[in-house]
């Protein structure tokens, strides 16, 4: 499976801890990368276009405790979260990579 | 996480100027989206009321650049230009077939300026057909992964 690009990445993720409508996810993405990341509305609603169309994001009812019912809300699939979880993997083992030829690895004390 | 209450927001105009560029969108994917793309700007322009001029501002020129991104790659996914492109080439080609034929094979009696303003006009019009022409086959044929979609 080829690297998930930036935007599924944090769309996927962001809809890892719970369904979400679109604020939501550009509120959770901002809040998991500090910041940094701000994905626009055309950027959040086009990935979320591909990401049904590929059936690893759906459209859900929402949860109870919605204040918004006429909110649109999205959740992950069983096969979105797996895909999830295989570029974690795999960003891990890059990680693993990179650490091993000592880049970004915390200097040591001492 | 929601992030916001339950009653709907009063719409600022750059809410309204964003929701009105929305029709530079694809149709099918503005019907789907435009809704929640407004009102998340809306939500977004309010919380940013108060981080002041320059916020407020990156979040303007953040919105526009995202949007002129979409249209971009919306259109894209439709695969009109390139049917455009392949009408247009398909329909040239021809064109300059035929022109080229004219040229080799010259007519049985020389071409007064009258003939050959009949002859543009006919090419001009030959043309035009070619890309109605070239424009249905292609729509068909992009067409038909969509039907198909539809009917499973």
């Amino acid at each position: 499976m080829p690297a998930l690009t930036p935007a599924v990445l944090h769309i996927l993720l962001a809809l890892a801890g719970g369904e979400l409508h679109g604020y939501g996810i550009l509120k959770e993405v901002m809040r998991h990368t500090d910041g940094a990341v701000r994905l626009g509305p055309g950027t959040i609603y086009g990935t979320l276009q591909r990401l049904m169309e590929s059936g690893w994001v759906e459209e859900s009812d929402g949860p109870a405790t919605a204040v918004d019912e006429r909110r649109r809300h999205y959740r992950l699939t069983r096969s979105g979260r797996q895909a999830l979880e295989a570029e974690v993997r795999r960003m891990e083992g890059l990680v693993r990579t990179a650490r091993a030829q000592r880049i970004g690895a915390r200097p040591s004390r001492g | 996480m929601t992030g916001h209450t339950g009653r709907p927001r009063p719409r600022g105009i750059g809410a309204r100027v964003y929701g009105a560029a929305l029709f530079l969108c694809p149709p099918a994917f503005r019907r789907e989206f435009s809704t929640e793309m407004t009102r998340d700007v809306a939500d977004a322009a309010e919380d940013m009321r108060s981080g002041g001029g320059a916020a407020a501002l990156l979040l303007w020129i953040g919105i526009a650049a995202d949007l002129a991104a979409t249209v971009v790659v919306q259109w894209l996914r439709t695969g009109w230009p390139v049917l455009a492109a392949f009408s247009l080439a398909g329909a040239i080609a021809a064109t300059r077939v035929a022109a080229n034929m004219l040229l080799h094979e010259p007519l049985p009696v020389p071409a007064s300026a009258h003939d050959r303003d009949l002859m543009t006009l006919l090419l001009l019009t030959g043309t035009v057909l070619l890309v109605i022409v070239a424009t249905i086959v292609f729509t068909f044929w992009f067409a038909r992964p969509v039907a198909r979609r539809r009917r499973r």
